[in-house]
């Protein structure tokens, strides 16, 4: 009996919907998570798997030695090496390029290469310029395809980022 | 005396509440429906098809882009079926770390099925309650593996790699004190294992919030009651799995009567509904969230206490380490290979199956000998929920459409793969 | 021989007494891992890979040198055999260095995947890896040998098939290396094949080198056509060009070898100097112009230079050897159909008053049974290295080899009698041997014959003949400079009919048997190669014709074809100067593997190859152009699909019966005798543009040998330029005869 009073009444003053009005009025005065970008970011671990890059060696020497692994092992063929060998006897590439529409950025590249040196950094805020050529003539620019120059300027660009990040991550692979 | 014919409507497929890309021929009288026609493939890209192209790592990626809101599950399936046919053991801290994980997945993407759910029937208000919390669950697939949707993260053999001793934190800015962002900080201070830790301790309070909001509520409960009931029996000879299949009454988890990984090992129970409708659906996954932050504690509990190897040590089939790969000629030779063909699974077939957040997710892999499967057949369970959206959607109204889609949790990229 | 039943694994074999092991497990498919076995070479038994369990016998056996027993019972995969194989594995991989990623091998190494299914995964070895200084071995072969195995493959070819061992084993133990004998690196025309045969990446290709792995490549199986053989190839193309040719198993023809000229002549196919764009002449000046325009001109010019005026009787048709069965007879079927006879592919012989008829029958599996050889004008070990390797199989079974030549050449195998023999004494010396057989046979000898002198080295060649056994008489390409080459090719038949010797025609190379099959030689009241230069035809069409290489007397071949008023449609491969000089017309067309077609070799043997790449830029395979060609030229029946149906025509079609003179002249010609040669990689335009192999010793050969006498006679010392061509002074060639081996386009070019 009481209980069926009860359950008119609740009914009748809406409690629950009452309920419901005061969580989202308490959530309207709370503290806000967004995260306001671009002037602060959300956190990025070492192992996210932004744009790629090319590293070198502490000498200044490409570390990429045209073993063709990652091209191999890309599941979106996006890589496409072509190689020869360089006038001083090593081998190198002539080309390497990632086609950055195909890529599903899933780090196996990273993975795959015996020298470390086609990496993912933490990168991810960078456009393209229209075509896929790109364009050459700005610094930093490149298309949806991007190139070995353009992949090596941006391991020089964020060299000391790539370095820590990967050195953290070592331990774990 | 003119002829009355049935109203056609297009539902979809660019619909807000059409769940991706349905495109849902509706057959209505007023607003009665008389038929529900799904029309799907949308969506299809050919996924099995490819995998027959690539070596079997390559498809990893694959499988997390079929259910797009529970990867790390749909990778667990095909890892498994590999696993099974290479007769592979797995190191137990990988094992665990997978169950983690794919509990992880599963208040994922019940998350987004509460919010999505209650977006579509006009409890708006959840949707971005319940993407807070997928933040902080992205932040930990984005700690492990790099990525924060697509992880890639389980291999034959393991997972990549073990779980990160620090939590990537909140950097300086203009807006915020000291103060705030220490407060933002607070839960990132130690390991993964305690940022997860200290969702679990919080989560509770998250679905309470999402109780109050919803369960309750006589619009939801007038939205949701009655819709969509299918009886138990229905429900089995239709193929659901799931809480599709537990909200008709039918106590069927492949975790406990299949049990895979490490759960026979953990505790926790499965809900399961009496009516078979919408709501009872719905509360079936508020206590499987409930059941899976319960999972996830023992987990984090387990993974403190034992350290180990997060990947099986047959390097005929998981490449070694990068220190060892540097170092030793067969373990260069294993990395290149790997890399390069694959590994060969031995002929034959085998079918794997793992209990999804939507239901049952089976692989079934044939196999030639080769480097690459002969075929790949994914059971997606949501494929035969929406087979019985006519049955399920006939007699209710228009809105109830929404909602019926809603309760079946029906991502795309599982059922056109 | 008798049949044993072994038992392998628990499955009953079938096997034959006196095989090895390894022999019965390949062929019934049972893997069991090797490197220094290899089913051409002998057996070696140094890798131990091949160590399966043999039941009964304490230690685990080396498949590969245990030959069957009755009853015998093994495993392949058992405790002790695995065992065994893990073992090996880790001691091959101890000093292996870590190069797996920029080595060329990597993705087809015998090491990497008999590492992967049969060794360890993880390394025990924790100390320093030995080391090994390279040497250069030439432009072919690059060596890293520090990832040599000491499989010994390199070296037992080099023994066994090359004939010279050039790679050898110095040091022992763990200072072992694997090194050329002599410093001039490797000069075996058969060296390519050490990349195939090593298992590892010690010896790789050197035009190759960091280019491409292998399974980025598509492979596809051809035929190289350069020599008599037809060698059976795989070219393996990468986004429509050729990067490589590998040999292809044929036991028939290559058994699974090729020469370097088959391996590494692609490398000209990207040459600059391709022909890639049709052209007309207007004006004296060249129009790169489109096909279709090309050629209307090209069917206009030939209207008004000769169709018009129904003169086709001054229309005639060239072709090297380097085009296809369809070419050849497309060509000679379009001529025929505008009513001229003059058509010709023997543009290098000297004398076509008779021609060099000879047939050819033995086929080259049989080579290797003879008991005999007598080998005439040739050095086969550069000009058929396949045939040669057939005779050196021979002679190492215990065949007898005598040779007439104009000069001391460097044969692989020894030979019984060297005779070297002025050109123009050739024919005496080959009536004397007849005679010597007629006498012996007591038979009536002809009246040329009475007079003809005998001495003991003839007696002694027409003894090898008629004694017991199977010889062969081999008649190579030296004859074509000679103005007797007819009756040297006729007596060579008599003789062989009277010791019942069969022959082999190696006088004209490349695809001549083709030539001939599809009747591109003159009819009836039709003129030879040289009638019609010295006629001065009024209209041509020259199939990949190079003037200054293909003809027997280029410097006059120019100038005939220079003559005005010549129309000349041109069909070429390559950019030549003198072609764009005399032509007309240039249409560019596909080279080697860029179209469908076939090769005839030696045996008659009709071997089909589709296009392995699409003819580059806006070159077309030559069949086509020629039925393009017909069809404007409005000929009937030239409605062909594709190639096939042009094979097949030629297959449907009665032999045409060249009836050929049978005289035998013996008069000798006085003064010096020329024989000019093109070198063994100069032999066509694509060998001619293949940096690689003109980089080599046997590429850079480019001389005219003369012995001391003759030098006087001719004024020449050391290092003068003969007629164009860097003259040597040597002993080993014969009085009164120039050997040239031209390679650079002369100025000369030729015989004077």
């Amino acid at each position: 009996m009481i209980k069926s009073i009860k359950k008119i009444v609740k009914d009748f003053t809406l409690s629950e919907l009452r309920g419901g009005l005061k969580i989202t009025a308490k959530e309207l005065i709370n503290k806000k998570i967004t995260v306001q970008f671009p002037e602060e970011r959300t956190p990025i671990s070492p192992r996210f798997r932004g744009l790629h890059a090319l590293r070198r060696y502490p000498n200044g020497e490409e570390r990429c030695i045209a073993c063709k692994l990652c091209e191999a092992v890309c599941p979106a063929n996006a890589i496409t090496i072509e190689s020869e060998m360089r006038d001083d006897g090593t081998r190198r590439t002539t080309q390497y390029d990632i086609d950055l529409f195909k890529c599903i950025f899933c780090g196996f590249c990273e993975e795959a290469c015996p020298v470390d040196a086609i990496v993912e950094t933490q990168i991810f805020e960078y456009a393209f310029v229209g075509s896929r050529d790109g364009n050459d003539n700005i610094k930093g620019q490149f298309g949806s395809v991007i190139t070995k120059d353009q992949l090596l300027e941006v391991g020089d660009k964020n060299k000391k980022m790539i370095d820590q990040t990967k050195l953290e991550d070592s331990k774990y692979k | 005396m003119a002829e009355i014919r049935n109203y056609t409507l297009n539902f979809g497929p660019q619909h807000p509440a059409a769940h991706g890309v349905l495109r849902l021929i509706l057959e209505i009288d007023g607003e009665v429906i008389e038929r529900a026609d799904p029309h799907i493939g949308l969506l299809h890209r050919g996924t099995e098809k490819l995998a027959e192209s690539k070596p079997y790592n390559q498809s990893i990626g694959y499988m997390d882009r079929l259910d797009y809101v529970s990867m790390m599950c749909n990778e667990h399936a095909y890892v498994m079926a590999i696993e099974t046919m290479l007769e592979l053991e797995v190191p137990e801290r990988a094992q665990y770390i997978r169950v983690m994980f794919d509990e992880i997945t599963r208040i994922l993407n019940h998350l987004m099925w509460l919010g999505t759910h209650g977006l579509d029937v006009g409890a708006m208000s959840i949707f971005l309650y319940a993407f807070r919390e997928r933040e902080k669950l992205i932040d930990c697939y984005e700690a492990v593996s790099g990525s924060r949707m697509h992880a890639t993260y389980y291999r034959p053999g393991g997972v990549y790699r073990d779980l990160p001793d620090k939590m990537p934190q909140y950097l300086k800015s203009d807006f915020r004190t000291t103060k705030e962002l220490e407060a933002m900080n607070k839960n990132r201070q130690g390991s993964l294992l305690d940022f997860i830790a200290d969702f679990v301790k919080e989560f509770p309070k998250s679905i309470k919030q999402y109780d109050d909001l919803l369960t309750d509520n006589r619009i939801w409960k007038q939205r949701l009651v009655n819709i969509g009931i299918v009886s138990a029996n229905r429900a089995k000879q239709l193929g659901f799995t799931g809480p599709m299949l537990r909200g008709s009454g039918v106590a069927w988890d492949l975790r406990k009567n299949q049990p895979y990984a490490v759960y026979d090992r953990l505790e926790f129970d499965i809900p399961v509904g009496v009516t078979g409708d919408s709501y009872d659906r719905y509360l079936v996954r508020m206590e499987e969230m409930r059941q899976s932050n319960h999972i996830i504690e023992q987990c984090i509990d387990w993974l403190r206490q034992n350290p180990g190897s997060v990947m099986s040590d047959d390097h005929k089939v998981s490449p070694p380490s990068r220190v060892e790969m540097k170092d030793d000629m067969e373990s260069l030779i294993h990395h290149f290979k790997l890399f390069t063909e694959g590994y060969c699974l031995p002929a034959g077939e085998v079918y794997s199956a793992i209990e999804h957040p939507k239901g049952e997710f089976g692989i079934y892999l044939i196999s030639d000998g080769a480097n690459k499967p002969y075929r790949v057949k994914i059971r997606a369970p949501g494929f035969a929920h929406l087979a019985a959206m006519d049955e399920m959607a006939r007699g209710h109204m228009l809105s109830d459409v929404v909602t019926i889609i809603g309760t079946q949790d029906i991502v795309f990229g599982e059922i056109d793969r | 021989m008798a049949k044993i039943e072994i038992e392998i694994d628990g499955k009953l074999v079938n096997a034959r007494a006196g095989e090895m092991l390894i022999a019965v497990t390949d062929r019934e498919s049972i893997s069991v891992p090797r490197f220094c076995y290899h089913k051409k070479l002998s057996i070696s038994a140094n890798c131990r890979m091949c160590l399966v369990d043999v039941e009964g016998a304490p230690k685990p056996q080396p498949a590969c040198s245990t030959p069957i027993a009755d009853g015998m019972k093994i495993h392949t995969q058992n405790e002790k055999a695995k065992a065994s194989q893990k073992a090996v594995m880790e001691f091959l991989l101890i000093n292996h260095p870590l190069d797996c990623p920029i080595c060329d091998q990597g993705g087809e190494c015998e090491l990497q995947d008999v590492a992967m299914d049969y060794g360890s995964d993880v390394s025990r070895f924790t100390e320093g890896k030995r080391i090994v200084a390279d040497s250069d071995i030439g432009a072919l072969i690059q060596t890293d040998m520090t990832r040599c195995i000491h499989c010994t493959r390199c070296v037992r070819f080099g023994a066994e098939i090359a004939g010279i061992m050039e790679m050898g084993g110095t040091g022992r133990g763990e200072d072992m290396k694997i090194e050329p004998f002599l410093t001039e690196g490797i000069q075996s025309e058969l060296s390519g094949n050490m990349i195939d045969v090593c298992p590892v990446g010690a010896l790789t290709s050197k035009p190759f080198r960091y280019e491409l792995r292998s399974w980025q490549m598509n492979s596809m199986s051809n035929i190289a056509r350069h020599d008599l053989v037809g060698s059976n190839i795989y070219t393996q193309t990468y986004k429509g060009k050729v990067k490589r040719i590998v040999a292809r198993d044929n036991d028939d023809t290559n058994e699974t070898w090729i020469s370097d000229r088959d391996r590494f002549s692609y490398e000209g196919l990207a040459h600059e100097n391709r022909l890639l764009a049709p052209q007309i002449k207007v004006e004296g000046e060249w129009k790169e112009v489109e096909w279709n325009v090309a050629l209307d001109f090209a069917t206009r010019g030939l209207g008004n230079s000769v169709l018009n005026n129904h003169q086709s009787d001054q229309l005639g048709a060239l072709a090297s050897n380097t085009a296809t069965l369809e070419e050849f007879h497309l060509l000679q079927k379009i001529l025929r159909e505008l009513g001229s006879e003059n058509i010709d592919h023997r543009l290098n012989v000297k004398n076509l008053n008779s021609p060099i008829a000879l047939d050819s029958n033995v086929k080259l599996v049989n080579l290797e049974n003879m008991d005999h050889a007598l080998i005439i004008g040739s050095y086969t070990r550069l000009e058929q290295p396949m045939v040669n390797h057939r005779l050196r199989k021979a002679s190492l079974k215990g065949a007898t080899v005598d040779v007439i030549n104009a000069m001391e050449f460097d044969f692989n195998y020894s030979i019984n009698s060297e005779n070297i023999i002025a050109p123009n004494k050739v024919v005496a010396t080959l009536a004397g041997v007849l005679k010597v057989v007629l006498e012996s046979k007591q038979q009536e000898l002809p009246d040329y014959l009475t007079s003809v002198k005998t001495d003991d080295v003839i007696t002694e060649l027409a003894e090898k003949l008629l004694a017991e056994g199977q010889s062969v008489i081999v008649l190579g390409e030296h004859v074509i400079n000679n103005d007797s080459a007819a009756s040297i090719a006729n007596l060579i038949t008599n003789i062989a009919k009277q010791t019942k010797s069969s022959t082999l025609n190696l006088s004209a190379s490349g695809n001549s048997m083709a030539a001939n099959l599809s009747g591109f030689v003159p009819g009836k009241g039709g003129l030879d190669v040289n009638a019609m230069l010295e006629s001065e035809l009024k209209a041509y069409i020259l199939l990949d014709v190079y003037p200054h290489y293909d003809f027997h007397h280029s410097i006059k071949a120019i100038d005939a074809l220079n003559k005005d008023g010549a129309f000349i449609i041109s069909l070429n491969s390559f950019k030549d100067k003198d072609v764009a000089n005399y032509s007309d017309v240039m249409l560019p067309i596909s080279c080697f593997y860029e179209t469908s077609g076939s090769h005839v070799n030696i045996e008659g043997e009709i071997q089909s190859f589709t296009a392995s790449v699409s003819a580059p830029s806006d070159t077309k395979p030559a069949w086509k152009v020629l039925k393009v060609l017909a069809d404007l030229l409005e000929l009937p029946g030239f409605h062909y699909a594709d190639s096939a149906q042009v094979t097949s025509e030629i297959t449907h079609q009665s032999h045409k019966s060249h009836v050929h003179d049978e005289n035998i002249d013996l008069t000798t010609k006085q003064g010096i005798q020329i024989i000019w040669q093109k070198s063994p990689y100069a032999v066509d335009a694509l060998s001619r543009h293949a940096i690689s192999l003109q980089a080599t010793k046997i590429g850079q050969m480019n001389s005219a040998s003369m012995n001391k006498a003759t030098a006087k006679k001719l004024e020449m010392t050391q290092g003068d330029e003969y007629l164009g061509v860097p003259a040597i002074i040597s002993e080993t060639v014969a009085n009164n005869c120039v050997f040239v081996n031209a390679n650079r386009s002369t100025q000369a070019g030729g015989q004077s």
